[in-house]
């Protein structure tokens, strides 16, 4: 089978490429290291919030204003992210998660207990508003280590009612302390009545809503949850633990599942070296020297945080495939902390309004398109818009390649 | 007996408090921050066996084989025997090295020269290109053991330890000092009573002596040191050169650290390492281990020697390392001594002087015990990375690890809590190694939090995880490349990104945290 385009990296963006390619009649090759971000996410849709203005209730799109011209989205356009949201949202392929839309940003709970905006909320994720005036059970389970029952605890004190810890027994007697083995042994759980029956003696009877940590299940998790909400008669939700964190391998799982029912999804695959002519990219090679060809070329690794962009120790930032031309904030010469951090999160790959890179001579490879974390000049963790980026550029570059391949 | 007030908690303060206690004095150690927080676990971690300065300065480097002799007896938990070599470089003059091995003979500091291709059998990681090696007994040293050692005994013989509180003066009447006024973060004052008082605080001994209008000629200098992920080096290695910048790499518990850079500066609290001194210390290292730049480097850090400046001293010469008393009588106070120089290799001879002249002054003729009475008679440190496994094994703790890269596990945090001056996060960490591994407390600095939260402590428990994540962030932002640019990120993603704190939310004077 002719490859049409070949993908780097099996992320979110890599994942919205390959869905949106076939759904404009275009298979996809997509090469992957092993793992990839999305799982230290929490498994929810942000969008955009500034850290520095930070107001809730307020539209995501209504903050373009503020983001400087030279912004993934500004290049985006604000009418092609709503659209690519939307259609995110329109996906209907997810089965072991659903994912609720909101038109502006509502707050769920970190897992230390902060407050995070976002515009889409798997299905029983812990929202801070619904807590409110409320009496509250948190359970949490012996030996797990990564859920911060106290923390949540401490945070929601202001607003809740009453609140309870009730720390209970394991599914099963292996004493996970990781949030991964825990959901295996909710999936695996003979029957979950009977566990919640004797969970549901020792509730306090007043309390409304039971907060769990976000492993009650990977596959079954829906069922598991809905047979908790049945047995406790009360309303459940699921509170993040530390990551790599449950929602997010299932989000990720439903992805790749659907990725991998249309298309070749290659692991443990490095690709070194790219054949380039003309402002065209030919064929790319592996570490093996293996040759593989495409049409088009969807650079989606994750930029500094996951590899696909390396920082060297002299200050050089390079992508080291196509060798674009990168936007390098020289964040070793800042003089504060915070200043560093930034300009590292903002250096990255600098391209024209298609996503397709500049090279050293401001050219371009009309071929090769960046997504997501690889793209210059954004900061996720100050504008809370990690998986908005992600989606946007990716159903943005699948648009574009098809545009490109209309054009051969 | 007479109560004395020492300033200063780290290695010398230590020592100090220790030898008065076993001489008979009633001690109050006053301590700013916490216990060995300064300069004293700011260095490379060797013991030396004094070879390094056996050139330059021949009387301390037989002082420094001594103390090593010494310390090593009386503390060996805190110590590793490892060894060290002087290795000079095929385009390096042979000079240096004829020198060296007489010098060692005067100093009585035991040298053997090893053939080149013994050591590279060995030592993997180290350039081919060298031409003459000599093994000597250089050790390493665990500063916080060293200092907690310490401080536990200081308390056993009565002895009172004050941590974080400051000095905001020392009072005196007719010529003797009679009281020193401390401060706690709080803004609560206290005031104690004292018979003598010793200055021991290091690098900051000019502050202190400022307090009672007195300087003392110090040279600060901050030495920058880089650490690398694993021990790529069994031995301490030096070069076998004139002492100066970029000659020492030293392995320490998970890591080897890689030193120094010498810049002299004003301010005692200078630790803030900067980018020209990372690639200062690249380049240097470098000429020993060709490929370091594709070593994963997880921090820098800095710490401000305190050297005594002699007057009419020739510069082109390497500063002397031996330490001075100085007593303050000519300036009119009869019963305060400041100690300084030297290093934490000679903390305990140091020591020694020091109270030997504060006991002519004060008319106590007690000798010297420190050098025979054993610190501890616990088994021997020899790091290997089983004994932590073995550990957890033989506790059971398999799932309580809080701290996955040096396998620091819930029952060790809990046993570190029931210190009363355990006060925040920093705390526990230089006891426990906690958030010290190449993640940088990336996993474990919200275990922490929730192991914490609800206890007796009752702190900000959001601004304890964002500071001990902006501290861990200061030291490693300075090496943020290769791997760690990755693992940097990866940490922003969880705190900022996914936990919702913001780093800009807190205003630390970089320069000023000394933590």
């Amino acid at each position: 089978m002719k490859t049409d385009v070949i993908i780097i990296g099996a992320e979110l963006d890599a994942f919205v490429t390959s869905i949106r390619l076939n759904e404009l009649g275009f298979n996809t090759r997509i090469f992957s290291s092993g793992k990839g971000s999305l799982l230290y996410s929490l498994g929810n849709i942000k969008i955009l919030n500034l850290v520095e203005t930070i107001n809730e209730k307020n539209s995501p799109f209504s903050l373009f204003d503020n983001l400087k011209l030279n912004h993934p989205y500004n290049i985006i356009g604000k009418e092609n992210v709503k659209k690519s949201i939307d259609w995110f949202f329109s996906l209907n392929f997810f089965n072991r998660i659903k994912i609720n839309q909101y038109s502006y940003n509502i707050n769920t709970l970190s897992p230390i207990g902060r407050k995070i905006p976002c515009i889409g909320l798997y299905y029983k994720q812990i929202c801070f508003n619904d807590l409110k005036n409320q009496e509250i059970s948190i359970v949490e389970f012996e030996n797990h280590k990564d859920f911060h029952s106290e923390l949540i605890a401490k945070s929601i004190k202001k607003i809740a009612k009453s609140i309870e810890i009730i720390k209970i027994q394991q599914p099963d007697d292996s004493k996970n302390s990781d949030s991964s083995s825990l959901a295996i042994s909710f999936d695996n759980l003979a029957s979950s009545e009977n566990y919640f029956n004797s969970l549901k003696k020792r509730l306090n009877k007043n309390s409304s809503i039971v907060i769990f940590p976000a492993v009650l299940g990977l596959n079954k998790y829906i069922k598991v949850i809905q047979t908790a909400e049945k047995i406790l008669n009360k309303k459940c939700v699921e509170a993040p633990t530390l990551p790599p964190s449950i929602p997010a391998i299932r989000l990720n799982l439903d992805l790749e599942k659907e990725v991998m029912e249309h298309n070749n999804l290659h692991k443990g695959s490095v690709i070194s070296k790219a054949k380039i002519e003309n402002n065209k990219c030919l064929y790319l090679m592996d570490n093996f020297e293996r040759i593989f060809n495409a049409d088009a070329f969807v650079m989606s690794n994750g930029g500094v945080l996951m590899g696909g962009i390396k920082v060297y120790s002299n200050g050089d930032i390079r992508e080291n495939i196509f060798n674009p031309k990168i936007q390098n904030n020289n964040h070793l010469l800042k003089d504060k902390s915070s200043e560093s951090l930034n300009a590292l999160q903002t250096s990255g790959v600098l391209t024209n309004n298609k996503l397709n890179p500049f090279l050293d001579d401001d050219s371009i490879i009309n071929n090769v398109f960046y997504t997501g974390r690889n793209l210059a000049n954004w900061n996720p963790s100050t504008e809370f818009s990690g998986e908005g980026i992600s989606i946007a550029s990716g159903w943005y570059t699948a648009n574009n390649i098809a545009e490109y391949m209309e054009s051969l | 007996m007479p109560r004395i007030v020492v300033i200063g908690g780290g290695a010398t303060g230590c020592g100090v408090a220790r030898d008065l206690s076993l001489r008979g004095y009633k001690v109050i150690l006053i301590e700013f921050g916490d216990l060995g927080s300064g300069t004293s676990s700011r260095f490379h971690g060797m013991l030396q066996s004094g070879a390094r300065y056996v050139v330059s300065d021949t009387n301390y480097a037989a002082e420094c084989y001594r103390e090593r002799e010494i310390i090593s007896r009386i503390i060996p938990e805190a110590v590793e025997l490892i060894g060290g070599v002087f290795v000079s470089l095929k385009n390096e003059e042979e000079n240096y090295s004829q020198q060296f091995v007489k010098c060692c003979d005067k100093a009585k500091i035991p040298c053997e020269e090893i053939a080149s291709k013994d050591l590279l059998k060995n030592e993997k990681e180290l350039t081919s290109d060298i031409s003459r090696v000599f093994k000597v007994p250089d050790a390493i040293i665990n500063p916080w053991k060293l200092v907690n050692a310490l401080a536990e005994e200081i308390t056993k013989l009565g002895g009172e330890i004050i941590l974080n509180h400051q000095v905001v003066s020392i009072k005196h009447k007719d010529n003797f000092v009679n009281s020193v006024e401390i401060i706690n973060k709080n803004g609560i004052k206290k005031n104690i009573l004292c018979d003598g008082v010793i200055n021991a605080s290091g690098a900051w001994s000019g502050k202190i002596a400022n307090l009672f209008d007195q300087d003392v000629s110090l040279e600060l200098t901050k030495g920058s040191i880089m650490v690398f992920s694993h021990r790529i080096v069994s031995l301490a290695v030096n070069r076998c050169r004139m002492p100066s910048s970029n000659d020492i790499m030293c392995p320490s518990g998970t890591v080897s650290l890689w030193g120094t850079t010498s810049q002299v500066v004003d301010n005692p609290n200078t630790t803030k390492v900067n980018p020209d001194e990372i690639q200062k210390l690249l380049k240097g290292a470098e000429e020993l281990f060709p490929k370091i730049r594709d070593y994963r480097s997880f921090r820098a850090w800095a710490g401000v020697r305190p050297i005594v400046k002699p007057k009419n001293f020739n510069k082109d010469l390497p500063l002397p390392r031996s330490h001075s008393v100085i007593d303050h009588q000519k300036e009119g106070l009869n019963n305060i001594l400041t100690v300084c120089g030297g290093s934490l290799t000679t903390h305990r001879s140091m020591a020694e002087d020091v109270v030997n002249q504060i006991g002519t002054k004060l008319g106590i003729n007690k000798q010297c015990e420190t050098s025979e009475v054993v610190i501890s008679d616990s088994v021997k440190s020899n790091w290997n990375s089983t004994s932590y496994f073995k550990k957890i094994e033989k506790e059971k703790n398999y799932n309580d690890l809080i701290c996955e890269c040096e396998l620091i596990t819930k029952k060790d945090i809990e046993d570190v809590m029931k210190n009363e001056e355990i006060i925040d996060f920093h705390n526990i960490r230089r006891r426990v190694r906690v958030g010290f591994g190449p993640c940088q407390g990336t996993f474990c600095n919200s275990r922490l939090a929730n192991l914490l939260v609800g206890k007796k402590y009752d702190f900000d428990i959001e601004e304890s995880i964002l500071n001990f994540w902006a501290e861990r962030l200061k030291g490693s932002i300075s090496t943020a490349y290769g791997d760690q640019a990755k693992q940097i990120l990866l940490s922003d993603y969880i705190f900022q990104e996914n936990f919702g704190l913001n780093l800009n939310s807190i205003s630390t004077n970089e320069d000023e945290v000394r933590s």
